[in-house]
C-alpha cells in the first residue's frame, strides 16, 4: 500500500525539473533584458550630461573672454572705439559682439534663422530690437589652429544695464524704490559702501561726491555643442578699482608740513573739477559744478602752515570749495589713504597690478613709451622720481621718495608720493603743463623705514613753480585706475530660444 | 517539503519581479528624461536661475530702505544747495585775494638790480610759457569740433590771457623797479663821491 502510494508521487512530479528550469531561464531572461535597457539609458543620461557640461564650460569660456577683454592691459582689449574708458557706461542702445564662428559657418546674432546662432534674448532684456541698436563685432580671441580644442561658444554679448534689463526675463528690477522700471539710465556699482549696492546713474544716490562708483556691465555667452545642446549664461559685471577719492585737488596726509608754493603768477591749484585742459576722458563729463578744496590736510595747524607758505600775492591762486582763497581746508582722507597701513595695502594692490614697476631711482627715461592720454598706465618708482621737462604722464604714479619735476612736466591722474613724502619743483619759473586729477602726498614710513602709524611730516616744495599748476578733475582720477579685474555680481543661465 | 519548495520558488519569483518592476519603473521615468533632454538642452526650463552675490541682496530694496533713500536724498539735496552758496561767494572773492594772508609776496620788491634782474628773468619765462600755452590753447579752440568744447576753450583761453597780461604787468613793474633802484644806486654813488673827495 504504501509502495503504491510512493510510485504513484513520483508519477505525479514527472517533468517539474524542466518547468523549473523554463521558470528560472524566464527570469534570468527578464533581469538581462532589464540589465541591458538599464544601462542604454544611463549611458544615454551620462551623454547629455557630459554634452550639457560640455556647453555650459564653452559659454564659461566665453563669458571669461567677454570679461578679459575689458581690461586694457588685455592683449586682446576692445579698445575705446567699442568700449568706454574706465568709469564710463556703454552708450545708450549700444551692443559689442564677439563672434566664434567654425569653419564655414556664419555667426549673424541679429539674424532670423537658427542656424545662424540668433540673439533672441536682447530684446527680452532691453525691449527693444537688436536691429535698432549700434552694433559692432569683434572676433574672438580664441584659436582656431588646426590640433586645437576650440571652445563652442557662438557670440559673447557685452552691453549697459538698466534696471529693466537687470533681471533677464523683461521684467526688470527696481532698483532705487521709484516704482519705475528704467530703461534708459545705466546702473552703477558703488563699491565705497559696505557692502556694495547697485545704483541707477552715479548722481545723489551715489555713496561719494564726486561719484567713484563704477558702471555695470552685462555679459552674456551662447554656446551650441555639435550635437545641438545649447547653453547661455550671463555675467553682470563692474570694475573693481582702488575707489580712490580725493577731497582736493591737492591732499597731504600729514602731521607737520614745509609748505612753499609757487613763486610764480599763473601757478594754480583749482579744485573745480575739469579746470585745467587735460585730452577729453572718452565717454567721461567733468562737472564744472562740483568743488573740491584746492588744498587739503588733516589738521588746521597742517592749514595754518600751508597757508603761510603761499607768498601773499599768489593766495588767488588757490581756489576751490571754500568762500576765501587760499582755499586750504581741513579735510578727511578717503578709504585706502586714511592711514599708512592703508596706504601701504593700497599700494600694495596697486603695484601688483601695475603696468611698470621701477625699483630704486629714476627719471623720465625710464618711463614706458605706450603711455598716452588713451593709454593710460599705471606706473610705480620704488625711489625718488626725477622728471627734466617736457614730460607728460598719463595714468597713475606712485612714488615713494621724492618726486622733483621742472620745466614743462605734467601727469594726467593721479598722482601718489607716498613715501617719504617730499615733493619739489625745481626751476624759476617756465613751463606750462598741468597735473590733471589729484594728487596726494603722505608720509609712510621713518627714516629707519619703518611703517608710521599716523601720517608722518611731509616736505611740499614747489616755489619754483612756473605755470605747472594741479587741477581737480574727476574723470582723470578715475581713468587712471585702471581695474585690476572686472568683478562678478551675479551670474545666471537664462533660457534660449531661437 | 515539496510545498516549501514551491513557497521558495513563488518567493524568489516575486522578489525579481518587484526588483524588475522597480528597475522598469525607473527606467521608463529616465526613458521620458531621455526622450525630452534633447529637447531639454536646446531649451532649458522657463525659469530662470538668478544666483545673486550677497552684494546684489543688498540692492534689493525693502519699504524701510526706501524710506532712508528718501531721507538721505533730501539731506543731500539741501547739503548740495548750502555747498552752492559758498562756492559761488568764492568765484566772486577769488578775483579779489586776501592782502593780508600768506608769505611774503613773491617776485616783487627787489632788493637791489642784481635781484630785479633774477625776478625778470623769472617773469620773462613765465611770460614766455604762457604765450605758449595761449598759442595753443588758440589753435585747439580753432579746430574744436563741438560747442562745448569751443565755450571751455574760450573760457581757458581768457583766464589764461589775463594771467599773461598779469606777469606782463609784474614783469613791467619789476623793469621799472630795476630802473629806480639803478637810478638810486647811481645817486648814491654820485652822492657818496663828493664825500670821498
Amino acid at each position: 500500500m504504501e509502495r503504491s502510494i510512493h510510485r504513484s508521487g513520483t508519477k505525479q512530479e514527472d517533468g517539474i525539473a524542466l518547468l523549473m528550469a523554463i521558470f528560472v531561464l524566464l527570469v534570468i531572461s527578464v533581469a538581462a533584458i532589464s540589465m541591458i535597457v538599464a544601462s542604454g539609458t544611463e549611458t544615454a543620461l551620462a551623454g547629455n550630461y557630459r554634452s550639457a557640461g560640455n556647453a555650459y564650460y564653452a559659454a564659461v569660456a566665453g563669458l571669461e573672454e567677454g570679461r578679459g577683454r575689458m581690461l586694457s592691459n588685455d592683449p586682446n582689449y576692445y579698445g575705446t572705439t567699442y568700449f568706454p574708458s574706465v568709469g564710463s557706461p556703454m552708450a545708450a542702445n549700444t551692443v559689442l559682439y564677439i563672434l566664434n564662428p567654425f569653419s564655414g559657418e556664419t555667426v549673424d546674432p541679429r539674424s532670423s534663422s537658427s542656424s545662424n546662432y540668433p540673439d533672441s534674448q536682447y530684446a527680452t532684456e532691453f525691449g527693444s530690437s537688436l536691429s535698432s541698436a549700434t552694433y559692432s563685432t569683434v572676433t574672438s580671441s580664441a584659436s582656431q589652429a588646426s590640433g586645437v580644442a576650440v571652445p563652442y561658444y557662438k557670440w559673447v554679448r557685452i552691453t549697459r544695464v538698466t534696471e529693466r534689463s537687470l533681471a533677464g526675463d523683461g521684467t526688470g528690477l527696481d532698483i532705487n524704490g521709484d516704482s519705475t522700471i528704467d530703461n534708459t539710465t545705466p546702473l552703477y556699482y558703488d563699491s565705497n559702501v559696505s557692502p556694495g549696492k547697485l545704483i541707477v546713474g552715479n548722481g545723489a544716490a551715489c555713496s561719494t561726491s564726486p561719484c567713484i562708483a563704477n558702471p555695470v556691465f552685462k555679459i552674456a555667452s551662447f554656446s551650441e555643442m555639435p550635437n545641438g545642446t545649447e547653453k547661455l549664461l550671463e555675467y553682470t559685471v563692474a570694475a573693481k578699482t582702488f575707489n580712490l577719492n580725493f577731497p582736493s585737488a591737492l591732499t597731504f596726509g600729514t602731521s607737520g608740513i614745509t609748505f612753499n608754493g609757487a613763486n610764480s603768477n599763473p601757478y594754480q591749484v583749482n579744485g573745480q573739477d575739469g579746470s585745467g585742459s587735460p585730452p577729453a576722458v572718452p565717454g567721461c563729463s567733468t562737472n564744472p559744478s562740483t568743488y573740491v578744496d584746492a588744498i587739503g590736510a588733516t589738521n588746521s595747524g597742517d592749514v595754518t602752515s600751508i597757508v603761510a607758505g603761499i607768498p601773499s600775492n599768489r593766495t588767488g591762486a588757490y581756489t576751490g570749495s571754500g568762500g576765501t582763497t587760499p582755499n586750504v581746508g581741513v579735510v578727511t582722507l578717503p578709504n585706502g589713504l586714511a592711514t599708512p597701513a592703508q596706504a601701504n595695502q593700497t599700494i600694495q594692490a596697486i603695484t601688483n597690478s601695475a603696468d611698470l614697476v621701477i625699483s630704486g631711482n629714476a627719471t623720465q627715461a625710464n618711463m614706458p613709451s605706450g603711455m598716452s592720454a588713451t593709454n593710460p598706465m599705471t606706473v610705480v618708482v620704488n625711489g625718488n622720481l626725477s622728471l627734466t621737462g617736457n614730460f607728460t604722464g598719463y595714468g597713475l604714479l606712485v612714488v615713494t621718495g621724492n618726486f622733483a619735476y621742472a620745466g614743462n612736466d605734467g601727469w594726467k591722474g593721479i598722482v601718489l608720493v607716498v613715501g617719504d613724502g617730499t615733493t619739489t619743483y625745481n626751476g624759476s619759473g617756465g613751463g606750462n603743463n598741468e597735473f590733471d586729477g589729484a594728487i596726494f602726498v603722505g608720509t609712510l614710513w621713518d627714516s629707519s623705514h619703518n611703517m608710521l602709524s599716523a601720517w608722518g611730516p611731509t616736505s611740499y616744495d614747489i616755489s619754483g613753480g612756473g605755470g605747472n599748476g594741479i587741477y581737480y578733475n574727476s574723470c582723470w582720477i578715475k581713468n587712471a585706475q585702471k581695474p585690476p579685474t572686472y568683478q562678478i555680481l551675479s551670474f545666471r543661465e537664462i533660457p534660449y530660444n531661437d | 517539503m515539496k510545498s516549501r519548495l514551491w513557497l521558495n520558488l513563488a518567493s524568489a519569483a516575486l522578489a525579481i519581479t518587484a526588483g524588475n518592476s522597480a528597475l522598469f519603473a525607473q527606467d521608463f521615468s529616465e526613458m521620458a528624461y531621455k526622450e525630452t533632454s534633447g529637447k531639454t538642452a536646446s531649451h532649458p526650463p522657463q525659469k530662470v536661475h538668478r544666483v545673486w552675490t550677497d552684494d546684489d541682496m543688498a540692492s534689493v530694496k525693502t519699504a524701510a530702505d526706501r524710506y532712508q533713500d528718501q531721507k538721505q536724498a533730501l539731506a543731500d539735496q539741501q547739503a548740495a544747495a548750502n555747498a552752492a552758496a559758498p562756492a559761488q561767494a568764492k568765484q566772486q572773492k577769488t578775483t579779489t585775494p586776501d592782502k593780508k594772508v600768506g608769505g611774503p609776496a613773491a617776485l616783487s620788491n627787489a632788493k637791489s638790480a642784481e635781484d630785479a634782474d633774477r625776478m625778470i628773468a623769472w617773469e620773462q619765462r613765465d611770460i614766455d610759457a604762457q604765450a605758449e600755452f595761449v598759442d595753443k590753447v588758440s589753435a585747439e579752440l580753432s579746430q574744436a569740433s563741438t560747442q562745448e568744447e569751443r565755450e571751455r576753450l574760450q573760457k581757458r583761453l581768457a583766464e589764461r590771457q589775463q594771467i599773461l597780461e598779469q606777469v606782463k604787468q609784474e614783469h613791467a613793474a619789476l623793469v621799472a623797479q630795476k630802473k629806480e633802484l639803478l637810478k638810486r644806486a647811481a645817486a648814491g654813488a654820485n652822492g657818496e663821491q663828493p664825500q670821498g673827495q
